[in-house]
């Protein structure tokens, strides 16, 4: 390389074991360096802003992380029925593609159960395949998160990763069948254009999927658009999957190549406990090993209560307008409930159906409080197969996947 | 390599250090967090800031607490998937600081988490 065109903050020829001598020495430490070490590396990068950091396009999201970028909503900037991009949190597990040019960008249709791997560009899937627009929710696994005891580390999610997108594109079904799937098809799985945090090129940031069934239901999609514009860059610009209902992780951005397994996809966050839970209730703090974990597929029910915000003021004289999403992973939601009372009483709501199948439903209600006071509103949705969100935490699991608690809001009456 | 590069190496490294030593004695008398890093500023964070920094950021890892079990466990994933150097002497000092500032004792409970019976 020439030394002019380096952007490594370490002159060009300097050898890695005397760069790790150096540091050891500037260290006053002995460091035993071993393996791969990444390009770059010198305290510059240790700086990080201590200016508050935001994103442009998404004002009010609450920082997690910045490097890697993960961000959440508030319950309150939910409020929409369809989630705009500028309020869909933000889950990263590497370094998102710079700048991906959407005119060359291909899609490889690969693996073992594949009988002819294709490639195509974003206007072969436009023009190739049957346009399909479908609101999907979409939920980190690790949504409320921050609220198991012991902790879990990874992201402190309290109850903003979770949205409702109409996303724009094409049945992943129509594409997959294009290039014809055999018969010992296991698994659809994606390999994307994120880099590793350790920018070591071997590395994949993350490359997870879904089993065949779920790979050729009607709404799984490769999309290429978010409410009728192009993906943001944030959400996998120009080409991602979405799989509804599933960990958000399911659903790769930056999307390169999706491959037919024969085999339960082993790429990386497949394994070693990421969106994994025990296959049986452990007690907290558990050790579980790895056979005795297994992946998570379809979430669980779960609602929000997005309008009053938490803290809402009222007079006894009037009643409470408040409204809010549910959903449920695969199935659908048949009953949105509220308590005022702590849960003794519950008032059920006004459901609306789901836009279509997989997509949040909206909820609202009218309450009247007897007296002054404070009160804490709880909202507790059941699914169509009659199961419950729970009051309180569920069963803790070690990476703090799957927190369905009831969401709810202080108000106060005067 | 030339003496040239080493030199410049050198010095750049020595600076940093420099300042970062700096940087905490300032921070210490005003606060406990160190503004350029997120870190804690207390024995060994500098150690901290070097070996875990290059990848990430310190807000993934700042707002967990963990006891020093859970704390090594991360170490060794970082070492088994995601590249991170062995750390030698260096690992217990850094275990030391991770458990001592961002560790799971009691003035660190979150009391609004409703913790488990267990018993």
């Amino acid at each position: 390389m020439n030394p002019r065109e380096s952007k490594s903050p370490i002159p060009d020829g300097y050898s890695r074991r005397s760069f790790v001598k150096a540091m050891s020495t500037a260290l006053g430490a002995n460091i035993v360096f071993a393996n791969w070490m990444p390009q770059g590396l010198v305290p510059v990068l240790l700086a990080q802003s201590p200016e508050p950091f935001s994103i442009p396009s998404k004002p009010g999201l609450t920082i997690l992380n910045d490097r890697p970028l993960n961000a959440e909503t508030a319950a309150h900037l939910l409020n929409d029925p369809i989630t705009p991009a500028s309020r869909l949190f933000v889950r990263n597990n590497g370094l998102p593609p710079v700048t991906p040019d959407p005119n060359t960008w291909k899609l490889t249709i690969a693996g073992e159960s594949v009988v002819k791997s294709k490639t195509y560009t974003l206007k072969d899937l436009k023009t190739k395949f049957k346009h399909i627009d479908l609101a999907l929710t979409l939920e980190c696994g690790g949504n409320g998160r921050a609220e198991f005891y012991p902790p879990a580390s990874g992201n402190q999610w309290t109850i903003g990763a979770v949205g409702c997108p109409v996303w724009n594109g094409v049945r992943l079904k129509d594409v997959l069948e294009d290039c014809g799937i055999k018969k010992d098809a296991v698994y659809v799985a994606y390999h994307s254009a994120d880099r590793h945090l350790s920018q070591d090129p071997t590395k994949d940031a993350i490359s997870r999927g879904v089993p065949i069934t779920k790979a050729l239901e009607k709404e799984s999609m490769i999309a290429w658009g978010m409410n009728g514009e192009p993906l943001p860059s944030h959400h996998g610009f120009p080409l991602r999957m979405v799989c509804g209902g599933w960990p958000g992780s399911t659903s790769g951005k930056w999307v390169k190549q999706i491959d037919i397994r024969n085999i339960v996809h082993d790429g990386t966050k497949m394994s070693g406990g990421s969106y994994q839970v025990p296959m049986f209730p452990v007690k907290a703090g558990a050790t579980v090993p790895a056979e005795a974990m297994k992946i998570i597929e379809s979430m669980p029910v779960k609602s929000l209560i997005t309008y009053p915000k938490s803290g809402a003021e009222i007079s006894t004289k009037d009643s409470l307008k408040i409204n809010g999403h549910a959903w449920a992973g695969d199935l659908s939601v048949s009953s949105v409930s509220l308590s005022i009372d702590f849960g003794q009483t519950w008032i059920k709501t006004a459901l609306k159906k789901p836009i279509n199948r997989l997509a949040w439903q909206q909820w609202s209600a009218k309450i009247k409080f007897p007296k002054k006071g404070y009160y804490e509103v709880w909202a507790r949705a059941i699914d169509s197969e009659g199961t419950s969100q729970p009051m309180l935490i569920p069963g803790w699991n070690p990476k703090g996947y799957l927190n369905n608690s009831c969401h709810r809001i202080a108000v106060y009456v005067a | 390599m030339s003496p040239k590069m080493k030199t410049n190496v050198l010095f750049h490294l020595t600076a940093w250090m420099i300042l970062l030593t700096c940087l905490s004695t300032l921070e210490a008398a005003e606060t406990k967090t160190d503004l350029a890093t997120g870190l804690a500023i207390a024995k060994s964070w500098n150690l901290v800031a070097t070996h875990c920094m290059l990848c990430h950021s310190t807000k993934g890892f700042t707002a967990v607490r963990l006891d020093r079990r859970n704390w090594e466990k991360i170490i060794r994933t970082m070492q088994e998937k995601n590249g991170l150097w062995q750390l030698g002497d260096i690992e217990p000092k850094i275990l030391d600081y991770l458990e001592q500032n961002y560790g799971l004792s009691e003035e660190n409970y979150n009391p609004k988490i409703r913790r488990p019976l267990l018993d």
